[in-house]
């Protein structure tokens, strides 16, 4: 008996791990699937988390990197004088220098005007670019939606070229003139992803607004930085600029079948769409070196004892971008279903665990905030601690009492700060709402 | 008289030059308002421009994703829907897309199980057409919104019906030679404006007779209108702004300097069709009008400074000539009491001459007294002609100074000494208060006599009723002051300020009681300023005349 329950364990780890690989070579994105529990009670509907991981391992330097279309979008409206455009102008020189002569950078600028600076060009113009760049000064209001507009407008010109394509827009303050609600910038940054265009989103500053920002980052799968004092922009932009010259993998798209008697529940922390039994997540880019991964919740249906289930199948595609070539990986995970509770819960996942716990809590986070900035207070102190129990106690089911614990009393601090009689520093919300953005979209520290 | 005459002649100069400054300014004023309504046509002309440039842009997008559906391969419902997935994931302009039935209402997307947060929105944003509670807009095409009458202008509609015409042309050819499943079914399709959320969506669908499907887009708002922004100018002129207003008047985007106020009067405004509400719109960088006013400013300044120019010039000229003509009256004035002054005494002389040369004077007395009027009436004639010649000599500067010691106390008793006998005769009392101590300066000793023989001869013509004439000479700081004063009538108060003018007499008139030439005080004064020193005139406390002449010890200080 005992033999036969080791030999499960060993299939089952087995199991979660690769499907077949069609592909002749290895695939750059290694796909794996690993599940919140492998063994689930039986006899009962089942509510379990599938953990996509995208594992991209890092570039070789000898390796050639695509190149790269990079359109720098800076707002040199009034609030930006003094030392924040020094800054600024010092990052951006330091972001050229990095570019190589196969790659192209264009700078947009503006204030209620916008205007291409640097028309996009090989970066080995730099002397000239440099110049430009120095002689950029402030005034005015924020264009910022004409401003992305144009920034992308300038990477368009070589769309079908193999480059990476990229907008930075670094702004310090509100959009005051064209659309500025954070929807009307996420509808464009859904557009932009499209067309593989990704904005990353530098908020400098605590004037900027930064649903806007996070949102319009999100929705085209670029990076958000919150950068509360200017001293930092280099670094940030070295950051940016880190990521984009590590670009392995464009136009990343999961999807995930699940067999009948699996209802996909929802996606956690990411953008995506659940129709009928699939679920599709799109992705701009994968990072060399970095670890992406999607979490999903989906229902699995009663099962027998012993019964061993298929839960998803995962698709991975993807444009090798160092080969230009479309490549994908595939990946299966199963479940078995056990009466007995101990096989359950040694089963589980502590770092699908975690992963979890992160990213619902980043988005708890997030919708407190938002009804914190409609005003309602309570409902948001409330909806924090509601998942804070729910959290807990799924935590504690699973015997990770240690992440129940941290989770319990990041989430009170939480409502304690939501629930202070004074209002909220605009700054915790920027740092909020970054935090949040960095796990659910796991970008690197910066 | 001369004085009126100048005036009328300035006048005349004055009105017609300020009539011609008003009509330059009013001709000014008119073709400012030209400039500025031809500015506002221009940019009216520009803000159409742009607005049919938008417009057809967004009819070739309409376009562009009807001709997508059509030509969508008709399957099953669900086949459709995952083409039609396909489409979306893959073009920017697709926001959603959908299936509608007749009588059914929405196929795909599921009401029920929106398969995104983005979907249940999409389905609710169309609850109302979805649910045909609103007419899905009856007329086919683009002319469905082209119909806003009034608001397309004339530019837009040519191209809109030459654009028509261009893509009319292989229709036909298709209709004649293509396969019969291109041409076959009817269809029905159109775009409805849908404003919801406060914003304007576009929605367009296509329809098959005899099949009750209409398989729809939406189109993805921002990245079209991010795309349309290409259609404005990347450098506008200097002056103006452009500006896309949305369809609550605010600003959308805008290129130009200016900053847009909702209290921002635009130049032009376009309305662009294919957006309805939407416009675009043309302002001027500054507040008034298109020329900024520096054209009227430019001109008024212009204008100004001509009718400055012609007043100054103009009534320079009068000047001269009134000039001109005082100064040749002056010597006209001159000559005749030059001529005068000199005939008296060649009278005199010739008349006692010939006396004395008749040999009809025995008396030895009377003769010592015939020759000597004959000697003093020759001395006046050449005090007379040395003043003439001195006067024409510091007419011209040429006059020059030959400095010595002079003891002015001694020079001053020998004159009086000399001239005591006329100064008796002319029954006045001559009383000195000279210091006894040498009072020596450094001057020219000639013009010296002269200024003071002057001054001695004025009080002896004009004063001689006074009978006093004083002669003081007094020590003051660095310079030694001689004044001469007497009792006479004085001058009036009227010709003081002009005594020492040149020709300058009170009388003027050629029967004027005493003759002279109007050249003694301004040949003193010339003189005294000449060595240095002053010569005022300071109305004596009895009434009479009192010259005081200032002479620098030390000649020129």
């Amino acid at each position: 008996m005992q033999t036969t329950a080791k030999l499960y364990t060993m299939m089952l780890t087995l199991a979660v791990l690769f499907g077949a690989v069609p592909a002749p070579a290895a695939p750059l994105v290694g796909c794996d699937l690993t599940l919140d529990r492998t063994i689930l009670p039986a006899g009962q509907a089942q509510k379990t988390v599938i953990k996509i991981n995208l594992d991209v391992p890092a570039i070789p330097v000898e390796t050639a990197r695509p190149p790269v279309n990079l359109a720098l979008v800076l707002d040199r409206s009034g609030s930006m004088s003094g030392d924040k455009i020094a800054k600024a102008r010092e990052a951006a020189i330091a972001a050229l220098r990095r570019l190589g002569p196969q790659d192209l950078f264009s700078l947009v600028i503006y204030d209620h005007n916008v205007q291409t600076l640097v028309p996009p060009q090989s970066a080995a113009n730099s002397e000239w670019i440099e110049s430009r760049i120095n002689s950029i000064r402030t005034g005015g209001n924020t264009a910022l939606y004409g401003a992305v507009s144009q920034g992308a407008a300038e990477v368009r010109k070589n769309l079908y070229d193999r480059y990476v394509h990229r907008v930075v827009l670094l702004s310090d303050g509100l959009a005051n003139v064209g659309p500025s609600s954070p929807a009307d910038l996420a509808r464009l940054g859904a557009a932009l992803i499209k067309e593989g265009i990704s904005v990353s989103t530098i908020g400098i500053g605590t004037d900027f607004n930064e649903d806007l920002m996070t949102q319009l980052a999100d929705r085209s799968d670029g990076n958000h930085y919150f950068v509360e004092s200017s001293l930092d922009l280099p670094r940030i932009f070295a950051a940016e600029l880190g990521d984009i010259l590590s670009v392995a993998a464009r136009k990343v798209m999961i999807e995930i079948d699940c067999p009948n008697g699996v209802r996909p529940l929802r996606i956690i922390g990411r953008e995506g769409r659940i129709r009928g039994n699939r679920v599709e997540i799109h992705l701009n880019q994968l990072y060399g070196g970095q670890e992406k991964y999607a979490l999903v919740e989906v229902l699995v249906e009663p099962g027998r004892e012993d019964e061993l289930k298929k839960v998803a199948d995962a698709r991975c595609s993807y444009e090798n971008a160092l080969t230009n070539a479309q490549e994908s990986s595939v990946a299966v995970a199963q479940v078995r279903f056990s009466q007995r509770q101990e096989e359950v819960r040694r089963s589980a996942s502590k770092a699908v665990q975690k992963a979890v716990v992160d990213n619902e809590m980043a988005e708890v986070r997030d919708k407190a905030l938002d009804l914190y900035n409609a005003g309602r207070k309570d409902e948001a102190v409330q909806q924090l601690k509601a998942k804070s129990s729910e959290i807990s106690s799924r935590s504690q089911a699973l015997g990770f009492g240690d992440i129940a614990q941290e989770a319990e009393g990041a989430l009170q601090q939480d409502a304690d700060t939501f629930a202070a009689p004074a209002p909220m520093a605009p700054a915790e919300k920027k740092l909020l709402r970054s935090e949040s953005y960095k796990v659910r979209k796991q970008q690197k520290e910066y | 008289m001369t004085r009126l005459r100048l005036i009328t002649t300035w006048l005349l100069l004055l009105i017609p030059t300020l009539l011609l400054g008003l009509g330059a300014l009013y001709l000014l004023k008119g073709e400012e308002t030209r400039l500025a309504s031809s500015a506002k046509a221009a940019a009216g002309d520009r803000s159409t421009a742009i607005a049919g440039n938008i417009d057809l842009a967004v009819a070739e997008v309409k376009d562009g994703l009807l001709e997508t559906l059509r030509t969508l391969p008709r399957a099953s419902l669900a086949r459709e829907a995952d083409q039609l997935e396909e489409w979306k994931r893959g073009n920017p302009l697709v926001r959603n897309v959908f299936i509608w039935e007749t009588g059914h209402g929405l196929r795909y997307p599921d009401p029920e199980m929106p398969s995104s947060d983005e979907e249940a929105d999409f389905i609710r944003r169309y609850r109302a057409l979805f649910a045909s509670q609103t007419p899905w807009q009856g007329p086919p095409g683009d002319s469905a919104v082209n119909n806003s009458p009034g608001q397309a202008s004339n530019i837009l509609l040519e191209r809109r019906e030459l654009r028509e015409l261009a893509k009319q042309a292989p229709a036909m050819a298709d209709v004649s030679g293509a396969p019969a499943s291109d041409a076959a079914p009817a269809v029905t399709n159109g775009w409805r404006p849908w404003f919801a959320d406060n914003s304007l969506h576009l929605i367009g669908w296509y329809e098959w007779t005899g099949r009750p499907l209409r398989i729809g887009v939406e189109v993805e708002m921002m990245a079209l209108l991010s795309r349309l922004l290409g259609n404005f100018p990347a450098e506008p002129p200097y002056t103006e702004t452009y500006a896309l207003l949305d369809g609550n008047g605010a600003v959308f985007h805008q290129v130009g300097r200016l900053e847009i106020t909702p209290s921002s009067q635009p130049l032009a405004t376009a309305a662009i069709a294919g957006l309805p509400h939407w416009r675009v719109a043309v302002y001027a960088n500054s507040t008034d009008g298109a020329t900024g006013g520096s054209f009227l400013l430019l001109g008024s300044l212009l204008v100004g400074i001509f009718v400055v120019a012609i007043l100054f010039g103009g009534s320079l000229l009068l000047w001269q000539a009134h000039r001109n003509q005082v100064d040749a009256w002056q010597k006209t004035s001159f000559v005749s009491s030059v001529s005068h002054e000199l005939k008296t005494p060649l009278t005199t002389i010739r008349m006692y001459a010939e006396l004395l040369g008749e040999k009809r004077i025995e008396d030895p007395d009377k003769q010592r007294r015939y020759l000597q009027v004959i000697i003093r009436e020759s001395q006046r004639l050449t005090r007379l002609v040395n003043n003439v010649l001195d006067f024409s000599r510091l007419e011209q500067g040429r006059r020059k100074f030959t400095r010595e010691e002079v003891d002015l106390a001694a020079l001053l008793h020998g004159l009086l000494d000399n001239q005591l006998v006329r100064i008796e005769e002319a029954g006045m009392q001559l009383a000195r208060q000279i210091e006894a101590s040498p009072a020596v300066v450094e001057s020219d000793r000639d013009a010296l006599e002269q200024i003071v023989l002057n001054l001695i001869d004025n009080a002896i013509k004009y004063a001689a009723a006074g009978k006093l004439l004083r002669v003081e000479l007094q020590p003051q700081q660095g310079c030694w002051l001689v004044r001469i004063s007497d009792q006479g009538p004085g001058i009036p108060s009227a010709h003081r300020q002009q005594v020492f003018d040149k020709f300058h007499r009170v009388d003027t008139s050629l029967t004027a009681r005493q003759q002279g030439s109007g050249l003694g005080l301004s040949i003193a004064r010339q003189l005294a300023e000449g060595l240095g020193g002053a010569l005022v005139f300071c109305p004596g406390s009895n009434g009479g005349a009192c010259f005081e002449l200032t002479v620098p010890m030390g000649g020129e200080a």
